[in-house]
């Protein structure tokens, strides 16, 4: 495993900001304009063909997003965590969905809860929520009850 | 291992494939129609909507428009105790909610670094592969009844009547179980019910191969399956199909080999691989995972010990799990013991991250928790199996006719309130 932490903190020396471990798990900590480069120099030349999952967690006190890849190989097994911390005010990051097909829908799931938008992104849509939905509710300001109905909720009788 | 049996398989002469060849050879003027399947239909198994783009009965293009049910579980998650967040998995797979919960529990343990017993391990492998049993007997039944086998369903129903008994005997409850506890389970099992137990599993076999004498060899269950839905296994790692859909296209991968958890890897069992990718192998990987898994439960249950203790004993662990509850109603420690753990709980180490990823039924169920240096997880997403292979669709259905669609929905196993959580 440090062998590819290696190669990819000698052929991107600005993109690697922190290693960190922890319960047998390797976390890599990227410059986001660099994600995608990293990414794919994981899936093209250090044989990563599968991506898991990609998630989101947000860090309001620290004014931050940051978006996690878990790319991992089929064949031996190797797993790696990318994280990938965001400006909350400005959340963008270039999509990974031309390198692996499976990161539209999980990507799309992101941009739906969390507000971060995938540059290139063939259909950036809500995948979960309603098109009209507004705000995203996986941020830690998003209140978990509002005072009112959804606005585009009516009862039966009140429907044109 | 592989799943083909020469003998078994008729010898294709192409019959199936007679119109789709006519509708190539006659070169029909025809126009484009966009088609609603769902999200009311019979066979999506829930509330799944698929834009169906035909040409006559030709599929061109399918759109998978999902999130009907979705419920927030993971904002909602991020809002309770750990402890709390466990009854909110069972509604995420229905179909093997006793999976979910043991799988919560095991992530949780990871992020707070804590061992389980041994007995507790034995039982929760027990209780993952009666789940991946049951779920598996009961995708038979219902893809057998889409594709218009309705006996199947009803002796699959039988077998996996009994499974719902001996969970209602473990957990109290049939459906939503949520017997996985952080630190252990709900509670021990009763005296006699391990062996009840080994006495279902061996049975299962026998239920199992009546069901695929009705199937197998069926020329009509051939024909609506056998290259119907195919995917190469580069498609489907590409788009991250995970379990038995992936396992169907030719990739031996399996979290229980891959990444053993709860001591897997002390068990003899193989991994059933597919050949072509399509529904029928799909089948038949599922048919052999659930002969794997009674030959894991058998295994298991030769290492249950009753007398040993469910829980740690040590003063520190006991600051982690919630204890039983007739000891809670019966003695004065516990009771405090009760109440630190339900208002405090295990503490999360702040700004830690792990993913924890089990071999659910559907495929890798995984959670991604991140510590909040509180009994609240900061972040708590779940990775889902039916979600990511839903997308895989599109490509598996292009080219076939409309009915194909339906098996193969049906042959991915996709449970909707795991796919909008």
């Amino acid at each position: 495993m440090s062998e590819v932490i290696q190669e990819i903190a000698r052929k991107f020396p600005a993109a690697v900001k922190e290693v960190a471990e922890y319960a047998g798990e390797t976390t890599l900590v990227v410059e986001p304009g660099q994600a995608k480069a990293v990414l794919r120099f994981l899936k093209e030349s250090a044989g990563f063909n599968y991506l898991a999952d990609i998630s989101s967690a947000h860090w309001p006190d620290e004014g931050r997003i940051d978006v996690v890849y878990l790319p991992r190989s089929l064949k031996t097994g190797e797993q790696l965590r990318v994280r990938a911390p965001l400006p909350v005010e400005n959340p963008v990051i270039e999509t990974v969905s031309d390198i692996w097909r499976t990161a539209d829908w999980l990507e799309r799931e992101v941009y739906d809860l969390m507000g971060v938008r995938f540059g290139g992104h063939p259909n950036l849509s809500r995948i979960l929520l309603p098109e009209d939905f507004e705000g995203y509710p996986l941020r830690k300001e998003y209140p978990m009850e509002g005072d009112d109905e959804w606005r585009n909720y009516l009862p039966p009788e009140e429907k044109p | 291992m592989t799943i083909h049996d020469d003998q078994q398989l008729l010898p294709k002469d192409g019959a199936g494939d007679v119109n789709r060849a006519d509708v190539e050879r006659l070169d029909l003027n025809t126009e484009l129609v966009t088609v609603n399947m769902g999200p009311q239909h019979p066979a999506t198994h829930g509330v799944l909507r698929l834009v169906l783009t035909l040409d006559g009965e030709v599929v061109v293009s399918a759109q998978p428009q999902v999130g009907y049910l979705h419920r927030g579980i993971e904002k909602i998650a991020e809002t309770l105790t750990l402890h709390q967040a466990i009854p909110y998995t069972d509604r995420m797979d229905y179909l093997s909610p006793i999976s979910n919960n043991i799988g919560l529990a095991g992530a949780v343990e990871k992020l707070i670094q804590f061992q389980v017993t041994e007995k507790c391990r034995v039982m929760r492998v027990v209780c993952c592969e009666m789940a991946r049993i049951s779920s598996h007997i009961l995708w038979l039944a219902t893809t057998a009844l889409d594709i218009g086998a309705a006996t199947v369903y009803f002796y699959a129903f039988t077998e996996r009547e009994k499974y719902y008994d001996l969970f209602e005997k473990m957990t109290g409850a049939r459906f939503t179980v949520s017997y996985g506890r952080i630190g252990g389970l709900a509670r021990d099992w009763e005296p006699g019910l391990a062996e009840e137990i080994l006495r279902v599993v061996r049975e299962t076999p026998k239920a199992i191969k009546e069901c695929e004498n009705l199937l197998s060899r069926n020329r009509i269950w051939i024909e609506r399956n056998q290259d119907v839905g195919p995917i190469s296994a580069d498609d489907a790692i590409d788009l991250g199909l995970s379990g038995p859909n992936l396992r169907a296209s030719g990739v031996e991968w399996d979290i229980r080999k891959a990444y053993p958890y709860f001591g897997y890897d002390h068990y003899d069992f193989e991994i059933p691989v597919g050949e072509h990718g399509d529904c029928y192998d799909r089948y038949l990987v599922r048919m052999e995972e659930i002969r794997q898994s009674v030959k894991i439960i058998e295994q298991a249950l030769k290492e249950y010990d009753p007398s040993l203790p469910l829980f740690p004993q040590d003063e520190q662990s006991r600051k982690i799990f919630l204890p039983p509850k007739e000891r809670v109603l019966t003695k004065m420690e516990e009771l405090i013991h009760q109440f630190i753990v339900a208002t405090e709980g295990p503490k999360t180490p702040l700004g830690k991250e792990i993913y924890f990823a089990i071999e659910a039924p559907k495929g890798e169920l995984g959670f991604y928790l991140v510590g909040s240096g509180t009994n609240v997880a900061h972040r708590c997403h779940f990775r889902s199996p039916s979600f990511v292979s839903l997308q895989g669709l599109p490509i598996m259905v292009k080219g076939q006719m409309i009915a194909d669609v339906i098996a193969t929905v049906a042959s991915l196993d996709p449970v909707l309130g795991e796919v909008d959580r």
